[in-house]
Formats: structure tokens, sequence, C-alpha cells
């Protein structure tokens, strides 16, 4: 499978519904290369994206702008730097022990103000503020980038911001990987 | 695949554009050599993602880095650092039309002090300060002939900076003004400034097979989708194409260019998509690679009567390299404030002074040289503007108080911003050099740039930059700032092959021809031994369509 083939199956389910059928059941050696490994917490992911950027009902949150989904893209693509790959995977496996650390639950489990010290604390750890940020870059990612590429479904980060994207927007075929 | 042609173009940006239009257009045969791919409006949407947070249109620096030296102090050892996770990247628009492609096209001429920088104000010291070799009437022809043939959009008014012009006005209207440019107008006249109406490279109507603005909101940093912006590809390179006589060889990078043992170059030699070595021949070479990779190329590409490198004899390549120095700022205009039609969206701000184009200001110093003052709104891009909210007195902020951030910033006003321009003076410090280890992915030696800046450079930027805020302040803005900074702007880029008319003190002859081979040509932004107080694209079109003509009258006029 070629790099384009791969980021349609992982980076724009959403936009290319036809294509990505036709290939869920491909097994592919990259995509095995380049998914975070088995095991990988995706639920603290996306508690911890959903504390950064919670829900609320006249605000859309890490829920509605697909988050976890966009982050899941993000981590299939095969440009992203295995280092800066590696970083962001670790950055959640260091949470979810710092989770157990400091409380003895998993971080999914904890209260609202619980997750807010485990977030501080580890923002406090080396390299933790630096993890925070990029997961906060992402997630404005999420919010506010085009819906082609899986976030900010129906414009939703857009209309809640009174944002005007422009025009033209790109279609699935105009997607970075594939210029 | 045909291998001799009159001209060999290597870079399809700016200057190589030009080069490739004007010469194809006068009859001759010209390829165009090109690394990056060949994009055009089809390919360019108003993608935050593609331009700018994955950077499309550039390298990956993994593949090509550059290695730049800097130091935190005077007495400190230089450090040097491979771009890779360095922050720095040095990559503008490598694609047909290059860094054109994305530019927002503030077209300031250059003044006529601007040639005579050493003999108007003296020398200074700690920078290596030079007149250029020709004169403002020498370029005025040509900056006549970018407006005509590139599309220049803009308004002349009267105004104590105004340079001599050879046309009453520009060839095309001004495209439409923000209701911000008449708030910037009233505050000007209140405080005795000239705010003048600021020229650009964008079609205001529909001209030579191109489409007007279409006043999307976005437009420095992204490509243009309806041709309108005045882009290399756009404007020239498209026109040069469809006469026939332009071949564009997109994913080409050159490796060297090979010259004989009387010094003339005899061939390029370059890498095709597939990585396979390819070699043309021309009677005529031209270099546009943009200032850093001009520099890199020709001093790798040593030869029997050049072993320093090509044209190097006198050791100046790579040598007073240039950026853009300046100041910024930025003010608040609240919806509250000021009504609902600051929500307007899509039209252009496009104020400029040049009032202290010249300082004498006593309080300032003796009489000098100062810069280019232009409002501009904040760029829309959505992403870059939330990130800017992540921090509250230094502190990353999420949840709740994150969300209230950026509502307040995207809902309740818009920031315009101040960007002044003033002259990055040349010095012993700014400099390109070939990096002895480091290799990019076709294993050639990557440029190794030393960044420096001359202190006076801060000064200027500083004093404009405060001069912006003063008129901010005086129409109402809110959480006004101003503040000069030493570090380059990567974007713009000049020097490092400077003309003049002493071989031992500069690369090229006044004509922009290497002054150690007669027929290598550099037409991009290197020539500049300094380069004025404005953005440099405006100029670089204009010297190549000067260089072109010599060009022409070298190989025995026009054939057309």
């Amino acid at each position: 499978m070629d790099r384009r083939t791969f980021l349609i199956h992982f980076g724009g389910l959403a936009a290319a519904p036809a294509l990505s059928s036709l290939l869920t059941g491909c097994a592919s050696p990259v995509r095995e290369a380049l998914a975070p490994p088995p095991g990988f917490d995706w639920r603290t992911l996306a508690a911890v994206q959903a504390h950064l950027l919670p829900s609320e009902s006249s605000a859309p949150g890490a829920r509605e702008i697909h988050a976890e989904a966009y982050l899941r893209g993000v981590l299939a693509d095969p440009k992203l730097a295995p280092a800066d790959r590696a970083f962001l995977i670790d950055g959640v496996e260091s949470i979810g022990k710092l989770a157990r650390g400091m409380t003895g639950k998993h971080f999914v489990e904890l209260s609202h103000d619980e997750r807010e010290a485990v977030l501080r604390g580890f923002g406090e750890m080396p390299e933790g503020e630096r993890w925070l940020e990029e997961m906060l870059g992402y997630l404005m990612e999420a919010l506010l980038g085009d819906p082609v590429y899986g976030g900010n479904p129906d414009g939703v980060g857009w209309q809640w911001l009174a944002h005007n994207p422009g025009f033209p927007r790109p279609p699935a075929d105009k997607r970075y990987f594939l210029l | 695949m045909r291998d001799e042609f009159d001209i060999c173009v290597i870079g399809g940006g700016a200057g190589g554009g030009v080069a490739a239009f004007a010469l194809a257009q006068a009859g001759y045969d010209v390829v165009i050599l090109e690394k990056g791919p060949w994009l055009t409006e089809k390919d360019f949407y108003k993608d935050e993602i593609a331009c700018c947070r994955r950077r499309t249109y550039v390298p990956d620096l993994k593949d090509e880095p550059h290695v730049i030296e800097t130091r935190e102090e005077d007495d400190q050892p230089w450090r040097a650092r491979p771009t890779p996770g360095s922050g720095w990247d040095f990559w503008n628009g490598n694609c047909v039309g290059g860094s054109s492609n994305f530019m927002s096209g503030f077209f300031h001429r250059l003044k006529p002090v601007d040639f005579q920088l050493r003999s108007s104000f003296g020398p200074i010291e700690g920078a290596n300060v030079v007149d250029w070799p020709i004169s403002y009437d020498d370029l005025e022809p040509y900056y006549a002939k970018v407006e005509r043939e590139v599309g220049v959009s803009g308004r002349i008014v009267p105004h104590p900076q105004l340079e001599p012009r050879s046309t009453p006005d520009f060839p095309y209207p001004p495209t439409r003004e923000h209701p911000i440019a008449g708030l910037i107008d009233a505050s000007c006249k209140k405080l005795g400034y000239h705010s003048i109406p600021t020229a650009r490279a964008i079609l205001s109507q529909p001209a030579m097979g191109r489409g007007s603005c279409s006043y999307n909101g976005y437009c420095g940093s992204y490509g243009c989708a309806t041709g309108a912006k005045g882009g290399a590809r756009a404007a020239l390179i498209d026109r040069a194409v469809a006469g026939g006589r332009c071949e564009v060889r997109a994913h080409s990078m050159v490796a060297r260019l090979v010259s004989d043992r009387t010094g003339k170059v005899s061939a390029a030699e370059y890498f095709d998509k597939n990585g396979v070595r390819r070699r043309v021949t021309a009677r005529v070479y031209v270099v546009a690679c943009q200032a850093i990779e001009t520099a890199r190329l020709l001093l790798r590409s040593t030869g029997p009567r050049h072993p320093q490198g090509l044209a190097n004899g006198s050791g100046q390549v790579g040598r007073n390299l240039l950026f853009a120095a300046g100041g910024a700022g930025s003010g608040r205009l609240s919806y509250r404030k000021f009504g609902e039609s600051l929500h307007e969206f899509g039209t252009f701000v496009n104020r400029a002074l040049l009032d202290w184009y010249v300082i004498d200001d006593p309080e300032f110093g003796p009489r000098q040289k100062g810069g280019t003052i232009d409002f501009v709104h904040a760029h829309p891009a959505p992403i870059a503007r939330a990130t800017s909210q992540l921090r509250r007195g230094g502190r990353l902020v999420w949840g709740a108080e994150l969300k209230r951030n950026l509502e307040a910033h995207f809902r309740e006003g818009r920031d315009v911003k101040i960007e002044a321009f003033c002259d990055w003076l040349p010095h012993d410090d700014c400099y390109v050099t070939l990096d002895p280890r480091v290799k990019d992915k076709w294993g050639l030696p990557v440029a190794r740039v030393r960044v420096d800046f001359h202190p006076h450079n801060l000064q200027v930027g500083w004093y404009l930059a405060e001069k912006g805020a003063r008129v901010l302040k005086e129409l109402g803005a809110e959480d006004v700032v101003s503040f000069a900074v030493g570090s380059p702007p990567t974007n713009l880029q000049a020097g490092g092959c400077r003309f003049g008319k002493d071989p031992k003190t500069s690369v090229l002859d006044p004509d922009c021809r290497a002054h150690e081979a007669e027929n290598l040509f550099v037409t991009d932004g290197s020539f500049m031994p300094t380069a004025g107080s404005a953005p440099y694209t405006f100029t670089i079109y204009a010297n190549a369509f000067r260089v072109a003509d010599r060009i022409k009258a070298q190989l025995g006029g026009s054939r057309a």
C-alpha cells in the first residue's frame, strides 16, 4: 500500500466513505508500522482531549469536532516524523501512569478536578508542557481545519466562532498529502 | 528528450519566471529546471492544513536541511545546527512560480535613495554598505513594465516620498478596501501623516487570461485559485509556455553547472524526478534559486577556472546575505466600539506610510535611511489564530478558559497589524557557505547559513513600528503594541551575489552577468548589495526584465 492509499485509508474516512469501505479489510504492513502499538490507550487519549476542550451546550468540544478520529489520522501520516509519533504516544502512556500514581485509578475514572490535577502535574514534568501544547495544537486543527481532514464536521468549529473559511475549499482529492 | 536550448533557467520563481517569459517572447528557446512540482490554480485551495500546518509547498527538512549558525551574544561561540527540529526553515515555495505563488504582493518600488545609500548617508560601522552600480532611472522603465505585464493594482496619490514615474498611475484600479482603511486615513490626517494606498500585485479585474481577485479573505501564504495574484507562474510562465518556446521541467534538481577551460558554463547537470542524472546545454544560463540556494549552487559548481566555486574568484559568492529588517505591531478593534461594518470579510486594508523612508529627526540621530510601514489585517488563518490563544501570562490554558478566550478573540473584534520594513544592513556575519558534512537526499552538500544581524536594524525597526503604533492609538485601537526583532524573516532573502563594477568586490557586473563567466546571469534577489525597505519581489521582477534585455542584446537581439 503506497502513501496515497494509506492516507485515504486512515486520514480521510469521513471524507471518503466509499474508498474507506473498500479498504478497511486490507492488511497493511505500513499501517502496522505507523499505528500506535496494540493496547494503546485510546480511552485515555479521548478523555484527555475532552478535558482540554470540553463539550458544552453552546460550544463544541473534542467529541463534537471528532478530535480522536482526527488524531488517528495524524498518527497515520507517514510524513509525521517517527520521533514525533512516539512523543505523542508516549505522552498518553505517561499521563496514564501519572493518574494511577496520583490517584490509584485509570484516567477515565477520574473526576474533573482529579483530571485537572493530573494534567497540571504532567505539565510540570519534563516535556509535559510541550506535549500538552502539541495536543492542543491538534485540537485546534480538528476544530478549525477543513472538514475534509476528518475534524470540524459540517464546519461546527467555524460556526461556533463565526469564522468565514473562504473559498474554494479543498476537495478530498486535493488534500495536502495528495498534491 | 531535448537537451539543447538557447536559455537554461535554473529556478522557476520570480527571477527565473521573468527571464523565461521575456526571452521566450523574444523568440529564444527556453527550458526552466525547477526542483519542485508544477502546481496550478487547480491545486490551490483555502486549506490552512496544507499551506501552513504541514508546509506542503516546501521540502521535508529531513531530506533537504540547511545548517544554521547563530550565537547568543557577541562574545559567545557560533553554534551550528541542522534545520530539522531547530525551528528554522529557510525554504519558501518550492514549485513552479516559487514563493511568488504565496506572496501577499505588496508592491512598493524602491526609491532613488536606495541606489545610493553609501553616498547619501555615509558608512555605518560594521556594515558593508555600498551604492548600487545602476540608478533608479535605469530601473524605472522596468518597474512600469512589471506593473503592466504582471498586473499591479493601485492608485497614485501625491506624497513627499513619491518616486518619479513614467506613467501617471497603475494600470489596474485598486483592489476593494476594508473600512479599516478609512479609519487609518482619518487617524493619519489628525497626526499630519500621509497615508497612501498600497499597490498590490493582484488583479482587481480580469486581464491577460487571468481572473480577478475573488476577495475570499486569504492571500499571503496561500496559493491563488483565480490567477489574480501576480506570481511568476500565473503571470509569466504560463504565458511563456503557451507561446510554445518555453519548456518547464518540474522535479528537476540542478546538481551543478559545468564550466569549461575558458570559464564559460557549458552544461547544467540535474536529477530528474526518478533520480536519474541528466544534462542540458544552452548558450546562456540564468540562475534564480532564491539567495541561499543560488549561492549554494555556485559554490558547489567548481570547474577548471573556478576552483572556489563558479564565479567566485573574488570569494564574494554567499557573502553579504540580506533579509528584511524591521518592526511589527498590532492593535485590537472591537466590534462593540467600531460597529458591525468591521465584520466585512475579504477586502484589503492596503494602507502604507512612507513619511519616514528617510528619517530626518534630530531626536533619533543624524539624517538616515528609514523604511516603509504597512497596515494589514491580521491573517485570517484560524488555526494559527487559535493557537495564539493557548497561553495567558505565559501559562498554558485549556478547558472552559481556553474556549472563552477563543470566543473573545474570534467574535468580539479583529486585529490590525503593523509591518515595518527597513534595510537589513549587509555585514560580515551574514553569509552562505557549503556545510562540510551535511548532505541532502541527492548527496549534495547543503548550505550553511550564518544569520547574525546588525544592531542598527533594530533601532530603525523600533522607530518605524512605534510610528505605526501611534496611528493605531489615535484611531482608538486597544492593546496596541509595537516592537522590532533581530531574527531574519526567512521568506525575504536577497544578496549573496552582489552586483558591482569591481570584480574584486562583486560577483556580478552591473548587468547581473557573472564577472568571471560571460554566459552566466543571476536574476533573483541575490544581486542586491543593499535591498531597500520594502518586500523584494517587485524589484526582483523589474531587475529581471532589465537583465533579460541585456541577455537579448548579448545574443543578438530579439528573434521574434
